[in-house]
């Protein structure tokens, strides 16, 4: 249905898809994010989590050129092993348009207003493309339907407003996928919507990651939509990647203690209240020095006040910290 | 037992244009046939898809919204009085909503704000009272000189909850106050609620679509579906034994990263208010709907459970 494994340029299949090293983003003298490192593979679908302010969002922007002038980007960002940062500006606009697909948490202020749908999902097959007016608007049908809008060809000429949020939401994704990327970056998509629409958005980017071999990072803070459709999950804090794992598995035995502390923020499924924990994400450029979790960690000691532990690869993935969680024996 | 809050067969209809600024109105039936009680110290949770009518219903309850037809009551007696004006024990149910920033004044100090509050409660020693709420919602004194715009999320939520205990509430109507907030900060969030509940004696009427959430607050939940409830029961039936198809589907679309489970598949969105279908409402994503559904609507009826169900063919545990 999309091919974009067909159109790249046959990276092999160890390169990953897409790929964040090292990335550091510098506002003035306060870092944004210190040091994100990350990556997603062709067909996987890689979950990124935190509470807001940790740089979920930042580091993506960054990695993409879409951050203000002001805001230094240091680091590696490959897409397909090919190095982004340093392009362009111009460069990056083909890329994004083209290659990255980005969806956003509110669908209608994607959405211009005062044009058709049909308008703004042809557009981009045209200039991307290249497609003639009338291969676009039969392609423009074609996407409708693949993310299960009814009677998509009268829809073409509906308006945004016209249209309930989960459909506004596959409309994104339809105009997102229009130019067959690579990968897609889907920030808090589902946030917004129903639970039972939220379901249909999630099953509907699992089933054209799947079918294309799409590359998928799901930018989200809420655990449970990543256990529905992440292969792997990255944990950021203040700026810091802490922790990566394979899903479940990171659920179930969580490496770094700030995950672990999300999980026991969810209310038991029995009906128990949730243990809590206290204070709260520090602002950019007043983290405390060390670990910046450490006055939030209950395993916090000497070491994590003087220096934030590098990432290491483990058995069961990446974690940042003096003392994480082992599996117990 | 005199109810705290009752409402009986109440409906709300508004009047929608369509067709521009001279297109015909219409009537909208955003609620219809609900009755609710809520009992001194009780937590009723109320759930739904949008557009169910559970916002309204919270705004009619909280006398913001008069009801087209039915019965509002607050400990016996009628919100409004025989001349449409609000009675005094309106300031006995207060409501957060979803938004904080929405709710404070972005130019008052966090003090000023709950102060304003305190003195339309009564209280004579105003920063005396000031500082026990802020102490019950756990917000410290630094933050008297605060602006909203300085405050988290979780901090902006506990100043509205402060200034809604500074009318000495019995009912806090909450309409998705968590909703905006990091998992963490809704944990906060909950700790406080059940502790208010405690310590002050409040009733709640919790609006969510955060299963988990309702479950840990709430002693009895009622289920929304296009603007009619469809079940209701104690919390434990309705998340352990539930009657209504449309409950078992909300219930399926819970994610929790511990939980995995093969889950049926949800079908279509809430109907449109101007246009329901024939019969029961969910009928058209409803995989036990028979030609039955399509005739007659059911009624609130007695469940299978211990609850009430409006289902022709409801799950029997």
């Amino acid at each position: 249905m999309i091919a974009a494994a067909a159109r790249a340029p046959a990276p092999s299949l160890d390169v990953p898809a897409f790929e964040v090293e090292g990335l550091r983003v510098m506002l003035d003298n306060a870092p944004l994010i210190s040091d994100a490192t990350l990556s997603v593979a062709r067909g996987e679908c890689l979950g990124v989590v935190g509470e807001s302010g940790c740089g979920k969002t930042v580091t993506f922007l960054g990695a993409m050129g879409l951050l203000p002038r002001r805001m230094r980007v240091t680091g590696r960002v490959r897409l397909a092993g090919e190095d982004l940062l340093g392009r362009t500006e111009a460069q990056m606009e083909r890329i994004r348009g083209r290659r990255v697909g980005m969806i956003f948490q509110d669908p209608q202020s994607g959405l211009n207003p005062v044009r058709t749908i049909g308008r703004q999902l042809i557009e981009p097959l045209r200039l991307h493309l290249g497609l003639s007016p009338r291969a676009a608007r039969d392609r423009a049908v074609e996407l409708l339907s693949m993310v299960g809008i009814p009677t998509p060809a009268s829809r073409l000429s509906a308006y945004p407003h016209e249209i309930s949020g989960g459909m506004a939401q596959r409309v994104m994704i339809a105009i997102a996928l229009a130019s067959e990327p690579e990968v897609l970056i889907a920030d808090e998509p589902t946030t917004a919507l129903d639970v039972t629409v939220q379901l249909q958005v999630l099953d509907l980017i699992r089933k054209i990651q799947q079918d294309s071999g799409l590359a998928v990072i799901f930018i989200t803070h809420d655990l449970g939509v990543v256990a529905e459709i992440c292969q792997r999950v990255t944990v950021m804090y203040a700026g810091h990647t802490v922790e990566t794992q394979a899903v479940p598995r990171a659920f179930a035995t969580p490496l770094h203690p700030y995950t672990d502390a999300l999980l026991r923020c969810l209310p038991g499924l029995d009906g128990t209240l949730p243990a809590f924990l206290p204070g709260e994400v520090p602002v950019a450029g007043h983290a405390p020095p060390g670990c910046p979790f450490h006055p939030r960690c209950a395993r916090a000691g000497d070491p994590c006040r003087e220096a934030m532990p590098a990432g290491q690869d483990r058995a069961r993935g990446r974690v940042a910290c003096h003392f994480p969680l082992e599996a117990a024996p | 037992m005199t109810a705290l809050l009752s409402i009986e067969e109440m409906a709300k209809t508004y009047e929608v244009t369509q067709g521009g600024i001279f297109g015909r109105k219409h009537p909208l039936r955003a609620v219809s046939g609900v009755t609710l009680k809520v009992e001194p110290g009780q937590s009723v949770g109320l759930v739904g898809e949008s557009g169910c009518g559970k916002s309204t219903l919270a705004k009619v309850a909280a006398g913001f919204v008069t009801p087209s037809e039915g019965r509002v009551e607050i400990e016996g007696q009628a919100l409004r009085d025989d001349r449409g004006r609000m009675r005094p024990g309106r300031r006995r149910v207060q409501m957060v909503f979803q938004d904080p920033l929405a709710a404070l004044d972005a130019r008052m100090s966090v003090a000023a704000q709950i102060d304003e509050a305190v003195r339309l409660g009564g209280a004579t020693d105003v920063p005396a009272e000031r500082r026990r709420l802020m102490a019950a919602v756990g917000l410290g004194q630094q933050f008297d000189a605060r602006f909203p715009h300085e405050l988290s999320g979780g901090q902006r939520q506990r100043v509205v909850i402060a200034r809604a205990l500074a009318a000495r509430p019995r009912l806090l109507i909450c309409d998705e106050p968590l909703a905006a907030l990091d998992v963490s900060v809704q944990a906060q969030m909950l700790a406080l609620l059940a502790d208010l509940q405690r310590d002050f004696g409040l009733s709640l009427l919790f609006i969510s679509h955060q299963l988990a959430t309702v479950r840990a607050l709430c002693d009895e939940v009622a289920v929304m579906y296009a603007g009619r409830i469809v079940e209701q029961g104690s919390a434990a039936q309705i998340f352990d034994r539930p009657a209504h198809p449309y409950t078992a589907m909300l219930l399926s679309t819970t994610l929790d990263p511990r939980i995995r489970r093969p889950r049926a598949a949800v079908a279509g969105e809430p109907p449109d208010p101007a246009n329901l279908p024939s019969g029961c409402a969910f009928r058209p994503r409803c995989p036990r709907a028979t030609e039955l559904c399509a005739r007659t609507r059911p009624e609130l009826g007695a469940g299978p459970s211990d609850g009430r169900v409006a289902c022709h063919h409801p799950l029997t545990p």
